[in-house]
């Protein structure tokens, strides 16, 4: 067991409401609420969720590329959230970022030897030569030939802007990436070339990822340990063979089964959420689920459930609480009596789906 | 009534009076930089009351066909040749030709749309309710009043909450799955007997995206509509049609019933796309299955099979050499890149746009090709 | 895996610009104007060659000299010949003084600030002054009521056009692109003293202010003139450079240079910059067209640098005691619509060259 590369303790990140003409603050959107994780070196952390949950911004909170509001962030020891000037500078070489979009998170005026050579000119990393050396090198670990120098962005397709996206972050030689949907926006038949790019890059030169997603099934191919983020907070955190064998949470249960699959024997009974998720301005009192789950009881809406944690496994519910509590910690138990009491109270699928 | 196909075997024999029948469609932009052939001979047909998945990655060319159907391709794009055949009531219109005016009184009528992104194809001024009104007094020569009733009376059937106080507000108060529902509502308004759902589900999350199919099987189980539902994801397509047309790059290269298409995929591209998705348990076995290369853009269409360039059974003559699969061509065998291969018939309601359709071996379920891997 | 990746795409292009001279080029209007302003810049440079009474090149006692340069600068003119008493007229003293001396001329024998007087060039009559001025074959655009050649004026014009444009516009774009780029990129505290003290400028109706600021300045000149246009014509383009920064603040390219440790300046003028100065030169060369009317109202009005400069605008300022003198108003008024014409045929040229939606819609 290594020591943790990045640790996350209680981050919390609230963005401001401004109203009137003195803009004075009438609120906030608590996008990040009490997020804990730790990922250990060479390790990927997957973190899901829906849109509006707060994945993203624990992604930018951990880079300081948004400023978190409270809690801890450590980075091989170093308290991320204490630096300035040229400590953070320094810390920004090692970890590095790669976004969802390849159209936006290039910048059109530059060339593709601009873009990627710039992180070293801002470090101060090597001579003229050394430096263009380092781009071609960075280039062809992503698949990119070294033709491509003095193109601009528009010339090329979105699976190959996300490789180059992909070699501006490797130039720097960091110990860490944050994949923000690395493949969200790419292809079908692009995505898998993404991620087998991704996950070689891992381990050839010993990475830790974050990788953020909201595909459950490419989360789980890519990942060691996989994080389920709802409304600001993680409701539910395991390896992610034991996440996906042995769901606890509700939300967990109803977004796997929301998931469709082109796989029969794979399909599971769909559990519908009814409503939307609430506003991340005015979250709901306790366990923040609790609007929409099924299994809700008073309990739920009173008290924030506390996080019961296994060896491979943490859930912040207070029906998975006594479920483990029943089986005497026994997950894959608590895990199906919780799958059937969902089957039975969830809104029955009103009509067979299955193809004539 | 139906026009036999030139070629009988060439194209999926109506099993039923077909709602529509596109045949041999081309819709072509024309820009500076020359034409564009968006669509290129795409043949399809919906029967009454069942729901027709097509799926593509983007510049296949579904989103045009479907626009092409309601005539709402936007200039310099233009349809070039081909029939739309649309039985409505008795008669037969072709779509391709019919004129602007009467082009309206289908559109939002007797062919309804819901398109990807609610937010901006509801208009933000107008109340939600004034919207549906609106589309039914369009097509029906009904009282202010009723239509408003009927506005009512369709945000009960799409399930909204409180329909009553919703026909009241405008489209930024409600949420993104809310806004899916009114499109659906106004999309429905008017009794369609066709529904084209381009992405209806693309910019929402996937529990939102749940409810969304779920409450399009049960109207289309309820009122016989037919469905027309364009997406990129095969999962979607495979839990909510009844048949499916997989497109590449301007062409229908697959069409079967859902349950056939993916449980024996025929050809290499939806074989490939079917293998590039991580399953549960592959974690451990290695890389995904790729397709090589990239998605071929409208005006750089390869020539003869259009998967040619990306294909692990292309068969090339020799003189192609260097991509290293180059196989001796048997006697009378065409060449992938020079000849287009005929959409054709491999099992009953099969229909696959390969030479080799047949001797890729024993028919592979989905299933399979995950955990073998046809592609290396 | 597949091997390194090529572009596919044959559209082989060159940067941002190269695309958008590429469709600028496709626009024959446009392309027209901005020849004219090219060939208006060529006058200007030019003028004393075209237009003058001093020799462009001249070999005077053994040297060689240009006096037309006088024609930009009085202190360019060579001394010799203030010493030997030519008084400005260059044709017969040369003769008289050195039998041996050569001269290239300009064009057209005529001065911008006075009238050529009788056999001044061998055998030509003095330039008729008053009504009797009219265009003719040798003053094609007639003479003013002193009897100054209007072309030559015209000619020796041009500088003070282009220059009302592009010094007026060159001060008023980099005030404007510091003041909008700061709010937009600062925000909170900072945009709202920027975007306060613009509007506040905005305010303030720009030809009154002109005209109360050149009624207090001392000696006024064309440089005044156009500092004072510059000063108050660049809220426009604060507006929207600070929009375009605040736009682009959020772009997912500049989060990406601050994750790669980018600092604020880096940021702002080597990313940001440079995608929001295509929209901001619109409004620029918008600009330089107003500039050059403001400049002619001004003269018009009386208010311009003094005589014997030569603007467009003072040579109106004449038409208006002289009614009978048409040409007095066609030419000069001719040059200005048309010089400010080609400014805004650029300028929309410009625009449509480099609007992000007509370059979506070629993806």
């Amino acid at each position: 067991m290594t020591a943790p590369l990045v640790e996350v303790e209680q981050l919390q990140t609230y963005f401001p409401i401004r109203r009137g003409l003195l803009r004075r603050v009438v609120g906030n959107v608590q996008a990040v609420d009490g997020v804990s994780f730790s990922i250990a070196r060479g390790k990927t952390l997957g973190l899901v969720g829906e849109s509006g949950c707060g994945k993203t911004t624990v992604g930018r909170s951990i880079l300081r590329l948004v400023e978190p509001t409270g809690g801890r962030v450590a980075f091989d020891g170093l308290a991320v959230r204490d630096l300035r000037g040229r400590d953070l500078r320094n810390l920004r070489r090692r970890m590095q970022v790669v976004f969802q979009d390849p159209y936006g998170s290039l910048n059109p005026r530059m060339t593709v030897r601009a873009l990627i050579e710039e992180g070293l000119i801002i470090h101060g990393l090597g001579s003229a030569r050394e430096r263009v050396d380092r781009v071609v090198r960075a280039m062809e670990r992503t698949g990119l030939s070294r033709q491509a120098l003095e193109r601009y962005p528009h010339e090329f397709s979105g699976g190959q802007r996300q490789r180059i996206a992909i070699a501006r972050a490797l130039v720097l030689e960091p110990d860490f990436l944050v994949l923000d949907e690395p493949i969200s926006a790419l292809d079908l038949s692009i995505q898998a070339q993404v991620v087998n790019l991704l996950i070689e890059l891992r381990e050839q030169l010993g990475l830790t990822y974050l990788f953020i997603s909201h595909d459950l099934s490419v989360v789980e191919h890519v990942s060691d340990e996989v994080a389920v983020m709802y409304l600001g907070r993680i409701v539910e955190r395991a390896t992610a063979a034991a996440l996906y064998a042995q769901p606890l949470h509700p939300y967990t249960l109803a977004l796997f089964s929301a998931v469709p699959t082109v796989d029969p024997a794979r399909r599971r009974r769909r559990i519908v959420l009814v409503g939307d998720v609430p506003s991340p301005s005015n979250p709901p009192r306790g366990c923040r689920f609790h609007p929409r789950c099924p299994l809700a009881e008073s309990v739920c809406r009173e008290v924030d459930p506390p996080m019961v944690s296994l060896p491979e496994h943490a859930v912040h519910c207070h029906v998975a609480a006594r479920e483990l509590a029943r089986s005497g910690g026994n997950a894959s138990v608590a895990a199906a009596t919780i799958a059937a009491l969902l089957a039975d109270r969830a809104t029955p699928p009103t009509a067979t789906l299955s193809p004539g | 009534m139906i026009e036999r196909p030139p070629h009988p075997r060439l194209s999926p024999p109506p099993r039923h009076a077909p709602l529509l029948a596109i045949k041999n469609l081309v819709t072509a932009f024309h820009t500076p930089a020359g034409r564009i052939p968006a669509v290129d001979g795409v043949s399809l047909s919906i029967e009454r009351g069942r729901t027709l998945g097509i799926v593509g990655e983007s510049g296949c060319g579904k989103s045009v066909t479907a626009m092409s159907v309601l005539r709402l391709v936007a200039s310099p794009g233009r349809i070039e040749a081909g029939e739309i055949l649309f039985s409505s009531g008795g008669t037969t219109l072709d779509l391709a030709t019919l004129p602007e005016p009467a082009m309206r009184s289908v559109r939002g009528g007797r062919i309804g749309m819901i398109f990807q992104e609610p937010m901006t194809s509801l208009n933000p001024v107008f109340t939600v309710g004034d919207q549906i009104a609106e589309a039914v007094l369009l097509h029906r020569r009904v009282s202010r009043e009723a239509a408003r009733a009927r506005a009512l009376e369709m945000l009960q059937l799409v399930r909204l909450a409180d329909p009553r106080q919703r026909l009241d507000e405008y489209p930024h108060q409600l949420s993104g799955g809310m806004r899916q529902r009114v499109m659906i509502a106004m999309a429905l308004a008017c009794d369609p007997e066709l529904v084209i759902a381009d992405e209806p589900t693309t910019a929402l999350d996937v529990t939102i995206q749940a409810q969304i199919l779920e409450l399009l099987s049960e109207l289309r189980a309820r009122l016989g509509t037919a469905i027309v539902l364009i997406t990129h994801d095969l999962g979607v397509v495979a839990e909510t049609c009844d048949d499916v047309a997989v497109m590449y790059a301007g062409r229908v290269v697959e069409q079967a019933p859902a349950a056939e298409l993916f449980a024996r995929p025929r050809h290499p591209y939806t074989i490939g796309l079917l293998a590039a998705r991580p399953s549960p348990g592959m974690k451990h076995s290695g890389p995904l299955c790729t397709i090589p290369g990239m998605v071929p853009l409208p005006q750089h269409f390869p020539a003869g099979c259009r998967f040619h360039p990306r294909c692990a059974y292309a068969r090339l003559p020799g003189a192609e050499s260097g991509s290293g699969r180059v196989v001796p061509l048997p006697a009378g065998e065409l060449p992938c890149n020079a000849a287009v291969p005929p959409l054709h018939e491999v099992a009953p309601g099969h229909w696959v746009r390969c030479f080799h359709a047949e001797s890729l071996g024993p028919p592979r379920s989905a299933q399979e090709i995950a955990a073998g891997g046809l592609f290396s | 895996m597949e091997g390194s990746m090529t572009p596919t795409q044959p559209m082989r292009s060159g940067g941002f610009w190269a695309e958008a001279w590429r469709r600028y080029r496709r626009r024959p209007l446009a392309l027209a104007a901005l020849v004219f302003v090219g060939w208006l810049a060529v006058v200007a440079l030019f003028a004393p060659a075209i237009a003058g009474t001093k020799p462009v090149l001249c070999r005077y006692k053994g040297h060689l000299y240009a006096p037309c340069l006088a024609f930009f600068d009085r202190r360019l003119e060579p001394a010799v010949f203030a010493r030997d008493r030519f008084r400005g007229t260059y044709p017969q003293n040369l003769k008289e003084k050195d039998p041996d001396s050569w001269a290239i001329w300009p064009l057209f024998f005529q001065d911008p600030y006075r009238a050529v007087r009788e056999n001044e060039w061998p055998g030509r009559p003095a330039n008729p002054a008053r009504d009797e001025g009219h265009p003719s074959a040798s003053h094609p655009f007639g003479t003013d009521q002193y009897g100054v050649d209007v072309l030559a004026k015209m000619v020796h014009g041009t500088t003070v056009a282009l220059l009302v444009g592009f010094v007026s516009m060159g001060l008023a774009g980099t005030i404007g692109i510091v003041i909008g780029a700061l709010g937009g990129y600062c925000g909170g505290w900072v945009d709202m003293v920027t975007s306060r003290f613009t509007e506040i400028v905005m305010c303030i109706p720009t030809l009154v202010l002109i005209l109360a600021l050149t009624a207090i300045i001392e000696k006024p000149s064309i440089w005044k003139t156009m500092a004072i246009i510059g000063a108050t014509g660049w809220t426009g383009i604060a507006r929207l450079t600070r929009g375009e920064f605040l736009r682009l603040r959020q772009s997912e390219f500049v989060m990406a240079a601050r994750a790669a440790g980018a600092g604020p300046v880096r940021i702002m003028l080597r990313h940001i910059l440079p995608n929001a100065l295509a929209p901001i030169l619109v409004p620029i060369t918008f600009g330089i067209a107003s500039a050059i009317l403001t400049e002619s109202a001004l003269s018009f009005l009386g208010f311009g640098p003094p005589p014997p400069s030569a603007s467009w605008g003072s040579l109106l300022n004449d038409a208006r005691s002289n009614y009978s003198m048409w040409w007095l108003v066609v030419f000069p008024g001719l040059a200005i619509f048309l010089t400010v014409l080609s400014y805004n045929l650029i300028g929309e040229g410009l625009q449509e060259a480099t609007d992000p939606r007509l370059r979506e819609a070629r993806k």
